[in-house]
């Protein structure tokens, strides 16, 4: 079976093809990074109206890629939330049409569910049970996945979500947008023990997380009387090493609570470098084994889409003709809706 | 020659399909309920009509001014149909469409219609039929304050008011006599696309592209 994937949550536009037998075939993406750069984050009108622009450009990139035909796409599955309304609207209304227009099945795919199985397209991929951590620049959370489609929420950010952290701490630095990536390039030449921040909630039981108290703390450090700009770097490493040791303490947890031994880490922040090499080498010591997906499909993409949609319509379910999006989704409402 | 249109916006979601010999119409007033409702009801229509998808050999739309989610619906699912069935679109003018309803109606030949385009303004655009019947563009549509929207042409008399905007700002618009015409009918839509898509004047799906008239969306 061979599945389209479209992907337009929010500022990325993404497609891709996968055939059930043979795997990934092909992905496009666009990302509209420069185009809210000017503002300095993503402005959702912007967003929707390129995302419409962009479609049948990629669509035509992605076929001729593949050399494949149109007509050869047995089904599509498309992100119905959670994102920006507009944004997933446009991305929904076309997969949807095309879909009916070809006489092909189409299934709604949550975004998260998307990003949570984009290990599974690697090799080796991990296997079931594991503990996934969601770590994104909209969430923070942690899942137990014992199969396709039942994905137990262990915890979530009370607050920023850390990527939301990452960004807004690498704003305040006074770094271009998008601040999070600048802020960790920043932090490979700075030194972490120079500041002290808080690892907020370690101390309490619990799998949540809270990064909006780090914000301030970081506020405080670029306040402090002999603060210069040759303290940015140390800033930055010593940010970067409290986000990282939060999530390294709270994975812990998750693992020892639900007796796993692997850890699928995916979404936009598990590109980040040292999170990466600290879960990895950190892990290994206790026997966990840790999982990724390649660098490009951290961030938002069309295959983790066309992947999540051809195993949900493996099991046997697709959805009706009525296009309808869903802004705000929890996973586990999906989870029991399907 | 067999064609399919629809409107969703705004208010609501209108789509027909016109056969050699009938046309066939479905209107849904539900606000907000356009992209639930429109492949419902293409399907619908098209078993009504005792048509098959491959049997449709064109598509018109309007391509807004109007909601911008309303006008993206539109297009992105315009844009998945011609797209997957090769199909040459023809996109008109809200304005047009209302205008055109109006002169169905009631025979009107000189429309100046009007959206409520929120933020005290108005997309407008002034309609007159031409000697087929079809109404015709004498002013660009255009956004604007409802104070700017005028009469443009001679006669100075014999104009109507079609649309939303007369709804909202009736006392802020020139004074003509105004039509309970609010919604776009995708009936009309057809009767404009209609000679456009037999001369061949058409757009493929990638040539498809929104109107929102308003283009200033970011406060700065």
């Amino acid at each position: 079976m061979l599945v389209l994937g479209i992907e337009t949550s929010c500022d990325e536009t993404g497609l891709a093809l996968y055939d059930s037998v043979s795997g990934l075939r092909g992905h496009t993406l666009y990302s509209q990074i420069a185009l809210h750069q000017t503002y300095g984050g993503v402005v959702p009108e912007l967003a929707s109206r390129d995302h419409v622009e962009r479609l049948i450009p990629l669509l035509n990139d992605l076929l001729r890629e593949t050399n494949l035909d149109k007509n050869a796409i047995d089904a599509v599955a498309y992100t119905a939330g959670p994102g920006l309304n507009g944004a997933l609207l446009v991305g929904a209304a076309f997969a949807r049409s095309f879909a009916w227009s070809l006489n092909r099945p189409a299934i709604a795919v949550h975004h998260m569910e998307g990003h949570l199985l984009a290990p599974l397209l690697e090799s080796p991929a991990p296997t079931f049970p594991f503990v996934a951590l969601l770590v994104s620049g909209g969430h923070t959370q942690l899942y137990f996945v014992r199969d396709i489609g039942d994905y137990a929420l262990l915890g979530e950010s009370v607050d920023d979500a850390a990527g939301e952290a990452f960004d807004k701490a690498g704003k305040m630095m006074g770094l271009p947008y998008p601040g999070g990536p600048r802020l960790a390039i920043l932090a490979e030449t700075g030194n972490p023990q120079h500041f002290t921040f808080p690892r907020p909630m370690t101390d309490k039981p619990g799998l949540n997380f809270s990064f909006s108290g780090l914000k301030t703390a970081v506020l405080y450090a670029l306040q402090q009387e002999n603060f210069s700009t040759a303290c940015l770097p140390d800033i930055a490493a010593s940010f970067q090493e409290a986000v990282v040791d939060t999530l390294l303490i709270k994975c812990k947890r998750a693992l020892l609570a639900c007796d796993a031994k692997r850890l699928v880490v995916a979404g936009g922040v598990s590109a980040n470098k040292m999170l990466r090499a600290r879960l990895v080498d950190e892990l290994a010591e206790i026997g966990i084994q840790v999982y990724y997906p390649r660098q490009a499909f951290c961030t938002d993409n069309g295959a983790m889409i066309a992947f999540a949609g051809c195993l949900q319509l493996q099991r046997g379910h697709s959805t009706g003709l009525s296009i309808v999006v869903r802004p705000r989704w929890p996973l586990v409402q999906y989870t029991q809706h399907t | 020659m067999n064609i399919l249109a629809f409107d969703t916006t705004g208010e609501s979601c209108s789509v027909a399909i016109k056969t050699a010999e009938h046309c066939f119409e479905k209107i849904n007033h539900e606000p907000r309920k356009q992209a639930e409702r429109l492949l419902p009801m293409i399907d619908d229509l098209l078993v009504q009509a005792n048509l098959q998808r491959s049997d449709l050999d064109g598509l018109a739309l309007t391509h807004g001014p109007g909601a911008f989610t309303g006008v993206r619906i539109a297009i992105a699912a315009a844009q998945g149909i011609a797209y997957a069935l090769d199909l040459p679109v023809v996109t008109v003018s809200t304005l047009a469409a209302l205008a055109q309803g109006a002169h169905r109606k009631f025979g009107w030949k000189q429309v100046l219609s009007a959206l409520d385009a929120r933020m005290g303004e108005v997309y407008w655009g002034a309609y007159q039929a031409d000697d087929s019947g079809l109404m015709q563009s004498v002013h660009s549509d255009a956004i604007g304050s409802p104070s700017q929207v005028h009469i443009v042409d001679e006669p100075r008399t014999g104009w109507y008011g079609a649309g939303s905007g007369w709804g909202v700002y009736l006392d802020q618009l020139p004074p003509v006599n105004v039509s309970h015409v609010l919604t776009v009918e995708a009936f009309d839509i057809i009767t404009l696309a209609l000679p456009l898509l037999k001369s061949g004047h058409s757009l493929t799906a990638e040539e498809i592209k929104p109107v929102y008239l308003r283009n200033k969306v970011v406060r700065s």
